[in-house]
């Protein structure tokens, strides 16, 4: 079984390295057979990878010990639906699914386009093929997921924190989004290589740099809500370098998403977003070197390996192969239609980048400079949450701002009297909610009333928006509001899919300031039939329950909660001890009051051996808002991506009039 | 007018981050667990149940009530622990560079931008026009077309 | 400006200074790409010094022990390791709050009174610890062997302590021998290791 795994993998890279190599040979010489070649190459490649997950994913349902990979992360005790997920709870196995959906998104994506990457842009299979290469390489050379070894009776086990239920979609949704990254990095650097910049490498990848970023947006959400429910002290996002590797690509690909826009539209910022791709995908590398390699203290503790010298050198070649591709295309790049205001539709889409990707960087250089002092002054220090949460106001508030004023600005130059038109009602709006806010008691908090006004103008902005669109579309002659709704968001999706993106964000900094400036707890040492009581909520501890299992056996305490004298029911909250593992895992008990989008956490930190348990609650108001967002998030996305045949014909037809001709397509 | 929007909201941001003068003199315990790192296990106090982090926790809590200021409670954190239990660096010397490069760097391209959007916006319009239907036009008449109808054949 | 000119051109003619920019502007940001790559590739290398320590033993080497000077515990002054070369030093890394450093300790200082402090030195080291709760550590087991404060933990990190108990064993001229004792000493763990320490 590992020797057929191991063939495979071997096959995987000789398919990848036929399509680099043929690919570049091909796209030099012009021979689209030999691309063709390349491309069903590339596909097959996928298809083999298939089979060796496949196989590694067997010879964990069979348990077969004699490879390591299955013995140091599965044992016979663990549940089945774990032991498929086992492929991705080590660093090899991680790493075969990262091929795999490398090999997947990019099939697909070459099958996709394919008269646009044999015709156009023929340096597209050869980039993916390389960069497919390298990651066929380290699971062949470096780090095999099929190395054997004399077969123990047992396994290890499963790190008792992935045994999880979000561990089965987290991992999988994360590597779509961080790897679909690859297919825009690799068209745009294909665009570079063939020397055809103009938007059609744009328009090809929009749907992927949009499918990316939704899985990778999801997955970090899902990340935060896994450690909120399994880690157990009540926060969701700690600024861990593991968890900014992932937020790090993310807000670049956002900023390369509004960006593209204007290029689209404007035919600006050609160069900029070439550096902005390369950007965003050297920081998915990064982010992985960082977290795999060692190099820097986390609380997430990966495996420690030798990929971190591989990981280095390829960011070297990425990093050294995109800027002079850039560089050697500059003259080709460069565009004279420039911004023709500072208060425009562009300048807005200038500024956001400049936010975002100032952020992104930020958090970088957060990552690094205690690696710099520690070079440079032998002193270690750390860089942790106050620093980064004082950077999220800086560049956050402003950007919350931003996205209420950017889309109520006019393309090219917003005159006064027009922006101020369109800024009352969401200005009105958001100093009434400021002023009610203050009457609440909000202001005990000025960051938070901030954060909260902005917040109201920006959703109000997004309202306005629909409301003047949908009354513009029943004049025109739908005869129902509801019709007149649909056709507009129909009309053009991705407006009205983006803006119901920006409504998700407004959510989420909605959620994540109520839950991290107003939020409440208190632990206390509590006896049975003892209770405790936190901001109206109060628990009284009833007694613990032991229930055992072939995994794991669960202490639960429990506890009778109420909301002012109301009974909310019994919730239960203890621990979990695995046995095979040899590991104490939290299992928080939750609460949650929709209607409030607000949360009660119990932890039991410790219980004792007289039955006496010291229990923390924390009062978590609005952090549901933060789950709903991802909801509003994916279906934002969803209605930006859907295939729209008439936003097609209006895009050639808009391009056409830009450059001033007569259209091709009726 | 989002430029004087973004520069009020940013300046306003720098007002709030730093601590007021009164949890200086008293912090709380709180407070400080929010800014002081676990030393063995790389996350915050509040966060951790480490043993070292009840110590510390324990510590902070006598601090207080001997009367002592913030600033001394990490001084003295520091003198025991290293930089490392800061979970932020102090905005001075060399670690000041860890804050300042962001900021500066902010500021600095929003200078660039600002600045050749001025020089482009005085640009005169005749001089402008024909680079607003730019795109292709450098391009020779046939090779434009061609182009268009490859464009036009991938929106089938 | 002459229509005939390319607009690129035509940019430089009118603002010659914007060409020195954006070179500039190139140089700055590939200069600070490959900065941060070069940082991360020492600190690839110098991270694995602790861990190359461990590889050596491993592999049947004696590799010399980093050498450091730390404020001590128990007495006063500096003390520094190369200054004990030619008596057999045992490292102990500890902290107040260990729970098995506390049945390791006694071990310890049987081992020093035994063998007298002219053949065998045992140097505690305390990190990620309050001194006044080593200061009480140290008195409450009666240590007379000298115990350092590591502060901020940069010798235990160069030498790749990941936990705390943690022992090395260095011979007379100052190399890493035995075993890398990773969690509280056996007594038996402790009379190999010594045996193999005093023998050279």
């Amino acid at each position: 079984m590992a020797f057929f795994g191991q063939a495979v993998l071997l096959l995987v890279l000789g398919l990848l390295g036929y399509a680099t190599v043929a690919g570049s040979y091909a796209a030099v010489r012009g021979r689209r057979r030999l691309l063709s070649s390349a491309v069903n190459a590339f596909v097959s490649a996928f298809a083999c990878t298939v089979l060796a997950a496949g196989t590694l994913v067997l010879a964990f349902v069979r348990n077969d010990f004699a490879l390591s990979y299955v013995a140091n992360h599965s044992s016979r005790q663990l549940p089945l639906a774990y032991t498929l997920a086992a492929l991705w709870s080590g660093q090899e196995g991680s790493l075969l699914l990262w091929l795999l959906v490398l090999t997947g998104v990019g099939a697909a994506a070459l099958l996709l386009n394919r008269r646009l990457v044999i015709d156009v842009l023929p340096w597209t299979a050869p980039i993916l093929g390389g960069i497919g290469a390298y990651f066929a390489f380290i699971p062949n050379a470096v780090a095999s997921p099929f190395a054997t070894q004399t077969a123990p009776p047992n396994g290890l086990g499963m790190n008792a924190s992935l045994q999880n239920p979000y561990m089965m979609i987290h991992p999988p949704l994360l590597y779509l989004g961080y790897v679909g990254l690859t297919v825009p990095f690799a068209f745009a650097m294909a665009a570079l290589a063939s020397r055809r910049v103009d938007e059609r490498w744009v328009v090809a990848s929009r749907r992927w740099t949009l499918f990316s970023w939704t899985f990778l947006g999801v997955a970090i959400l899902l990340g935060a809500k896994w450690a909120y429910e399994s880690i157990g002290w009540g926060g969701y996002y700690a600024w861990d370098p593991v968890e900014n590797a992932a937020l790090m690509p993310w807000l670049a690909a956002t900023a390369f998403l509004h960006s593209v826009m204007v290029q689209e539209k404007k035919k600006m910022l050609r160069v900029w977003n070439v550096v902005l791709i390369a950007l965003t995908f050297s920081l998915t590398l990064f982010g992985t070197f960082l977290t795999r390699s060692g190099v820097i203290n986390s609380i997430h503790s990966f495996s420690q390996s030798s990929i971190g010298g591989w990981f280095l050198a390829f960011i070297a070649v990425v990093a050294a192969g995109s800027a002079f591709l850039i560089i050697s295309r500059l003259s080709i790049l460069r565009t004279s239609t420039r911004l023709e205001s500072l208060a425009s539709r562009e300048a807005a889409f200038l500024y956001n980048n400049l936010l975002l990707v100032a952020f992104a960087l930020t958090m970088l250089w957060g990552a690094a400079f205690p690696l710099l002092s520690q070079a440079l002054r032998g002193v270690s220090i750390s860089i942790g949450p106050p620093y980064y949460n004082f950077f999220l106001r800086i560049f956050g508030l402003p950007l919350l701002l931003l996205m209420g004023i950017g889309p109520l600005l006019a393309w090219r130059r917003a005159s006064l009297r027009s922006l101020a038109r369109a800024v009352s009602w969401p200005l009105l709006f958001a100093l009434l909610v400021g002023a009610m806010l203050v009457r609440a008691g909000a202001g005990s908090s000025l960051p938070g009333l901030v954060a909260y006004t902005f917040s109201a103008f920006a959703i109000a902005a997004v309202l306005v928006e629909f409301v003047r669109g949908t009354r513009a579309r029943k004049e025109l002659g739908d005869t129902t509001w509801a019709g007149a709704f649909t056709s507009l968001v129909s009309r053009n999706r991705r407006r009205y899919g983006g803006y119901v993106s920006h409504a998700a964000v407004v959510l989420l900094a909605i959620g994540v300031v109520g839950s991290s400036v107003y939020n409440s707890g208190r632990t206390a040492h509590l006896q049975p039939g003892q209770a405790m009581s936190v901001g109206g909520y109060s628990a009284t501890y009833l007694g613990t329950k032991l229930t055992r299992s072939a995994s794991h056996d669960a202490l639960r305490g429990q506890f009778e909660l109420s909301y002012r004298g109301k009974s909310m029911g019994i919730v239960e909250a203890g621990k979990n001890h695995y046995k095979v593992e040899q590991f104490f895992a939290n299992a928080v008990g939750i609460h949650t009051d929709w209607l409030r989008a607000e949360d009660v956490m119990l932890i039991g930190d410790q219980f004792d051996k007289d039955g006496s348990v010291f229990l923390k609650i924390a009062v978590n108001p609005l952090i549901d808002l933060i789950w709903i967002a991802g909801l509003v998030f994916l279906i934002g996305s969803v209605v930006a991506m859907w295939p729209d045949a008439r936003e097609k014909r209006q895009l050639a037809r808009r391009a056409l009039e830009i450059d001033g001709r007569r259209p091709v397509v009726a | 007018m989002s430029v004087r929007g973004l520069l009020l909201a940013a300046v306003l941001a720098l007002l709030l981050a730093p601590p007021t003068a009164a949890s200086e003199r008293h912090p709380t315990l709180a407070e400080l667990e929010h800014e002081v790192m676990c030393p063995t296990c790389h996350q915050l106090l509040e966060l951790s149940d480490a043993p070292i982090a009840d110590r510390i926790r324990a510590f902070i809590q006598a601090r207080i009530e001997a009367g002592d200021t913030k600033s001394e409670i990490k001084q003295r954190l520091v003198s025991e622990f290293g930089e490392a239990v800061l979970a932020a660096p102090p905005t001075r010397g060399f670690e000041l560079l860890a804050w300042l490069l962001p900021i500066l760097g902010l500021a600095g391209s929003g200078l660039v931008i600002a600045l050749l959007a001025w020089r482009w916006t005085r640009l005169k319009p005749e001089a402008a026009k024909p680079h607003l239907v730019n795109g292709f036009s450098e391009l020779d008449p046939k090779l434009a077309r061609r182009l268009d109808e490859e464009l036009a054949l991938l929106d089938r | 400006m002459s229509a005939a000119r390319t607009t690129a051109e035509a940019r430089v003619a009118r603002h010659p200074s914007s060409g020195k920019v954006r070179a500039a502007l190139q140089t700055v940001g590939l200069s600070l790409v490959a900065l941060l790559l070069v940082i991360l590739a020492m600190r690839l290398v110098s991270d694995s010094s602790g861990r190359r320590l461990d590889k050596a033993l491993a592999a049947g080497k004696s590799p010399a022990a980093p050498d450091f000077s730390l404020p001590r515990l128990n007495g006063d002054g500096r003390l520094r390791l190369s200054s004990l070369r030619g008596r057999t030093v045992v490292l102990n890394f500890w902290a107040s709050w260990c729970v098995p450093c506390k049945q390791e300790a006694p071990l310890l200082q049987a081992a020093t009174r035994r063998f007298g402090s002219a053949s065998l030195v045992v140097v505690g080291v305390d990190a990620q610890d309050f001194r006044s709760d080593a200061r009480r550590f140290i008195a409450r087991y009666g240590l007379t062997y000298p115990v350092v404060h590591d502060n901020g933990a940069s010798t235990a990190t160069h030498y790749n302590v990941t936990g705390f108990p943690e022992t090395w064993f260095i011979d007379r001229s100052g190399h890493l021998v035995g075993e890398h004792v990773k969690g509280p000493l056996t007594r038996r763990q402790l009379a190999e290791n010594l045996a193999i320490a005093l023998k050279r």
